[in-house]
């Protein structure tokens, strides 16, 4: 008798103490008003052109015990591309280039995150144009302040895609370089 | 900008390649008009589909397997899907039979067209329609019928002036082509050009092979590739519904006017469908024409800007 009451006590004290130590994930959702996707390509390699996505949404999950159990999703509604020229951004979506109506979104989600110097290294699936290739970035920040009741927390990444690698039409890969630079900066709200 | 020579190489070459693959085909063995119907069909297929391989090959055009893109599953499956059916009723079915067949194989490429699209939204939890949404579903049954209208409307009337109407469908497929192009998707317009070569060649060869079955061919494997480019131009690029619409009628021309006005005299009817068929065309290509010169102004603004430099 004396020996399971030990036994049930000990459990117990077992599952408070985990439940202590793990401490949930904070959760945050893309702010669409203070962040920002943008990318900039070489024209005719003298150049560069700059374009943005309006229409990005996302989720990050930061777990500052245990970065590997971090997470972070990005979705680009690709339909939003522009360049600050209208007939460009329709050239843009269509098959050519994005293929909007095939391939409506452009998106990352994270597999593995790992606590670097200054923020996050994080490797994950990036899909755009129908392909996934897993790429890893340096997602640098992750400070944490509150502002009238919202935690937010910001990060900036730079990343080098090939279209080639995405299998864009090769016929529209001359003038406008194979290589676009996408730069995020996003900022994430918690309650 | 497209590159006019290569598109004009690629014609070329289709048509040259039908061409002789359809002659070389039919002078094989016998002479041509010594060989069954059936057999007669699946020789100018091999021409026409050398024809197509060969201006494709010269755009640079492969299609990636798995197919992913909308012109991808169109050049893979739903084309070469049509073809088969076609000739699979040629060599082993009835005319009644094989008429149905080529309807069935036109409303079942509707849906290979548009699979994974925007307009055909992949839901796994439906287990009998796979994330079918109503308005995909609508979508699918519409341009199914419209397939199987084009169809059923060029099968019945293919035999009046069948060179006239192959010329008129071929024309069409350029006219297609084009405005795709002119609506921004250059590869999408540019994919059609081997299809009307390649049905150019068949005509140009159709004297040697003394048999009026090629230019019937042409005109329905010609609405076929017409249908393709323009579900395509409409669903993934720049192709308003009216483009389409008067595209598709510029093609259906001949049996439009054959269905209420039997009374009228065959070459009246073949004047009033020229006449018809080159207003609508022209319907669709001056005003695509105007609206790309508009649309490429704010694009070629470097040029205006040096005549605003002070001193120039």
């Amino acid at each position: 008798m004396l020996i399971s009451r030990i036994t049930f006590l000990t459990a117990l004290l077992f599952v408070c103490g985990e439940t202590a130590s793990a401490a949930p994930a904070d959760e945050y959702v893309y702010d669409a008003v203070h962040s920002s996707v943008s990318f900039k390509a070489r024209h005719l390699d003298l150049s560069w052109i700059h374009g943005r996505f309006n229409e990005v949404d996302g989720r990050f999950s930061i777990d500052r015990q245990d970065a590997s159990k971090s997470s972070f999703q990005l979705t680009i509604k690709a339909d939003s591309v522009d360049t600050a020229n209208a007939a460009r951004d329709e050239h843009l979506r269509q098959p050519d280039y994005f293929d909007t109506k095939q391939f409506p979104t452009i998106e990352f989600r994270s597999k593995k995150v790992k606590s670097i110097e200054g923020g996050y290294e994080v490797t994950g699936d990036f899909t755009m144009h129908g392909v996934t290739r897993e790429i890893t970035i340096r997602l640098m920040g992750g400070r944490e302040i509150e502002s009238r009741g919202v935690r937010r927390v910001g990060f900036s990444t730079e990343l080098r895609l090939k279209r080639s690698d995405y299998k864009f039409d090769p016929s529209a890969i001359g003038a406008i370089g194979d290589e676009a630079i996408v730069i995020i900066d996003c900022e994430g709200m918690s309650k | 900008m497209p590159d006019l020579w290569l598109l004009t190489y690629s014609f070329i070459a289709a048509a040259v390649c039908a061409a002789v693959g359809c002659i070389a085909t039919c002078l094989r063995g016998h002479s041509p008009n010594r060989v069954r119907a059936s057999g007669l069909h699946l020789q100018v297929l091999c021409g026409f589909v050398v024809g197509i391989v060969a201006g494709l090959a010269v755009q640079g055009v492969v299609p990636a397997v798995p197919p992913v893109t909308g012109l991808d599953r169109w050049l893979l499956i739903g084309f070469p899907l049509l073809l088969s059916a076609d000739a699979f009723g040629a060599r082993w079915l009835s005319i009644p039979s094989s008429g149905l067949l080529r309807l069935s194989a036109a409303a079942v490429a509707a849906p290979i067209i548009l699979y994974g699209s925007i307009h055909f939204e992949a839901v796994p939890a439906v287990p009998l329609l796979p994330g079918l949404t109503a308005g995909g579903l609508f979508t699918v049954i519409a341009v199914g019928c419209l397939l199987v209208t084009m169809t059923a409307l060029n099968d019945h009337s293919a035999t009046e002036h069948p060179l006239l109407a192959a010329a008129f469908v071929v024309l069409t497929l350029q006219v297609a082509a084009a405005t795709v192009m002119l609506g921004g998707w250059i590869r999408g317009g540019a994919a059609a050009l081997p299809f009307a070569g390649s049905c150019t060649g068949i005509l140009l060869a159709s004297p040697g092979l003394r048999n009026p079955l090629a230019a019937v061919l042409v005109i329905r494997w010609g609405v076929w590739s017409l249908c393709g480019v323009v579900l395509l131009g409409h669903f993934f690029g720049r192709l308003s519904v009216l483009q389409s619409l008067l595209l598709l009628a510029a093609a259906v021309t001949g049996p439009l006017l054959t269905l209420p006005t039997r009374r009228i005299a065959v070459r009246f009817r073949a004047t009033i469908r020229c006449i018809l068929t080159l207003l609508l065309l022209a319907l669709v290509l001056i005003p695509a024409i105007l609206q790309f010169l508009a649309r490429m102004k704010p694009l070629l603004s470097e040029w205006s800007a040096w005549t605003k430099l002070p001193g120039s």
